[in-house]
């Protein structure tokens, strides 16, 4: 259980930690809209190799941003296999004089179009994990959770309690590790009494496991109790009048790294729409 | 031999900034009989041994650090691929710390045989482990066995805890800082609850940061210091190697530390003291040997 990668910052000093988590929020939510315009492996290619210039700078190692993929591979696979086989592409004359094959058996199709498509789409769903997954590599839940109250505190004037919201998301994901932890103690405590947690039917697995759930419940009860005791006795009492301890402030690499990511994004746009009916974007990007 | 290990290594996290060396080439035996006490500092790798008596942590094959390890708990060798765990639980018994945290049944009973229930024992044979395990941790049975585990007193919860380790009638008795969180009285009844225990369980191994108890009750201390064996000693040898334990940071009980101080100011008594019993018998054949000096 101490081997999830997903969510856990990697420690280094880089630029990409350093730069403001605002920025690199926006830039992430950017970056995924960005590649819902890809529409062609050579535009894709250009995507990836800004990201794995991206993931350089931040001195996390490939092979451990690579292991979050790990988590959709099944999905992957899947969308994968089921685009190939129900797409029918332009229909069996077009497809045959376009790719030179079409092959039907049973209610499955394999074309050329519908491997296009399938691999785009594989595509697609590895860079929209992989850029996410580098986010919460290089910003710390803390950070990330200030940067969204304040990217939402517009809210506020709709009345919504914008800080109330954070304060519960950055305490959630502060006990994430910690519930884990105990999980895993509670596990042991009955396992070294005999339990067996990977034996039998889905009914007893289940039934296996109440041994471990109810501890928790009482455990997290405890401390949700203990950590509201904790808080009134600081005089925490909501956002009012309160001020932050570290004031976000955009600095250079931040607006670089706004321009960069708008570069992106531009730059995927003119190759998808070719607004000026350039020839050699029309010929780079045919497939 | 109750517990065998040589050269056994564990690193958490290994390639990776988070890397840790939990133990490094430990080599330990506990005999038959023994009162085993572990002490050293927190993260020294106490506890990682010690899960890896009851195969909670299983030795290591990757990264290759344990190619010489051996590792035999109760004629059990787990270094092999596929131990069988079911015995094992069966001979080991673990108390965690702050074994409260494991309760979860509607009744104590209940609670108490959950134990005995996984490994099989036939229903007569349960009651009857439960009725004399709630005894022998000191707790009236007709009292507390229906009763919720909840509703009880912070020490009455950690009885009922024990008492669910001991209903699988362990060979050997493994206990993570047992006292951890109790108020005087409460940690000298558990451990005089320990030692009542062993008389049917025969091997303990107690893991403490308290140096009165491992003096009064252990008869063998390792000590641990970043993953390492420093020694094994017999209380009284440990605790007169000063320097020893001067250099690791750990004290002296506080009985060995007041018979210290005694002997310095004058007062006949052995400075290395170690139970309360002994300095007290000193103590007062000093002040009969005084009032007779006096006659």
């Amino acid at each position: 259980m101490k081997d999830i990668s997903f969510g856990q910052v990697y420690p280094v000093e880089s630029p990409i930690h350093r730069l403001d988590a605002r920025a690199k929020l926006i830039i992430t939510i950017t970056y995924i809209v960005t590649i819902f315009f890809v529409d062609t492996f050579v535009v894709y290619g250009v995507v990836a190799v800004a990201l794995l210039g991206v993931i350089l700078l931040s001195r996390v190692p490939l092979r451990k941003v690579l292991s979050s993929v790990k988590v959709i591979f099944f999905l992957v696979v899947f969308t994968f296999v089921f685009t190939l086989l129900f797409n029918r592409g332009m229909g069996p004359e077009a497809e045959e004089a376009a790719y030179g094959y079409y092959i039907e058996f049973g209610p499955f199709v394999i074309c050329g179009s519908g491997l296009i498509n399938a691999g785009r789409l594989a595509c697609r769903l590895f860079l929209l994990v992989l850029g996410p997954s580098l986010l919460t590599f290089t910003t710390t839940p803390m950070d990330l959770t200030a940067a969204i109250e304040h990217l939402l505190s517009p809210l506020k004037l709709l009345r919504l309690p914008i800080h109330e919201l954070a304060m519960m998301m950055s305490l959630t994901l502060r006990l994430i590790p910690t519930i884990m932890e105990e999980t895993e103690k509670i596990m042991n405590a009955q396992k070294a009494r005999g339990a067996c947690f990977d034996h039998g039917n889905i009914f007893k697995r289940a039934a296996a496991l109440l041994p471990v759930l109810i501890p928790m419940f009482i455990c997290s009860l405890k401390r949700a109790y203990e950590l509201a005791d904790a808080i009134d006795s600081r005089c925490y009492h909501g956002a009012k009048g309160r001020t932050k301890m570290k004031v976000m402030k955009y600095r250079v690499p931040d607006i670089l790294a706004y321009l960069f990511s708008a570069a992106l994004l531009f730059a995927v746009l003119v190759f998808a729409y070719n607004w000026w009916g350039w020839s050699w974007v029309a010929e780079f990007a045919v497939i | 031999m109750s517990v065998e290990i040589k050269n056994l290594s564990y690193i958490y996290n290994p390639k990776s900034p988070f890397e840790k060396r939990a133990l490094d080439g430990v080599t330990l035996d506990v005999e038959d009989g023994d009162f085993f006490g572990i002490i050293g500092h927190t993260g020294s790798g106490k506890s990682t041994l010690i899960n890896h008596l009851n195969a909670l942590t299983r030795v290591q094959t990757k990264p290759r650090i344990n190619e010489n390890a051996v590792l035999n708990v109760c004629g059990i060798d787990l270094t092999a691929k596929k131990p069988d765990l079911k015995k094992l639980r069966e001979k080991v018994g673990m108390v965690f710390q702050y074994p409260e945290y494991q309760l979860f049944a509607d009744t104590v009973a209940e609670d108490v045989a959950y134990g005995a229930k996984n490994l099989g024992v036939d229903k007569d044979e349960i009651n009857v482990r439960v009725h004399e395990a709630i005894e022998r941790v000191g707790l009236d049975y007709d009292d507390v066995a229906m009763r919720s585990p909840f509703d009880l007193s912070g020490g009455q919860k950690r009885r009922v805890a024990i008492a669910g380790v001991i209903v699988m009638r362990p060979e050997l008795l493994i206990l993570d800082e047992p006292t951890a969180g109790l108020d005087p009285k409460g940690k000298k009844d558990i451990l005089e609850l320990i030692r009542a225990v062993k008389r049917t369980c025969p091997t303990v191994v107690m893991v403490s940061h308290n140096m009165d108890e491992v003096a009064e009750y252990c008869n063998k201390v390792a000590v641990f210091e970043e993953g390492k064996v420093m020694g094994v000693f017999t209380p009284d040898k440990l605790f007169a190697e000063r320097e020893l334990i001067k250099s690791l940071g750990l004290e002296l009980p506080t009985v060995t530390e007041l018979a210290a101080y005694l002997a310095e100011s004058g007062v006949n008594v052995d400075p290395s003291t170690l139970t309360e019993a002994g300095l007290e018998s000193q103590l007062i054949a000093y002040a009969k040997n005084i009032k007779n000096n006096a006659e």
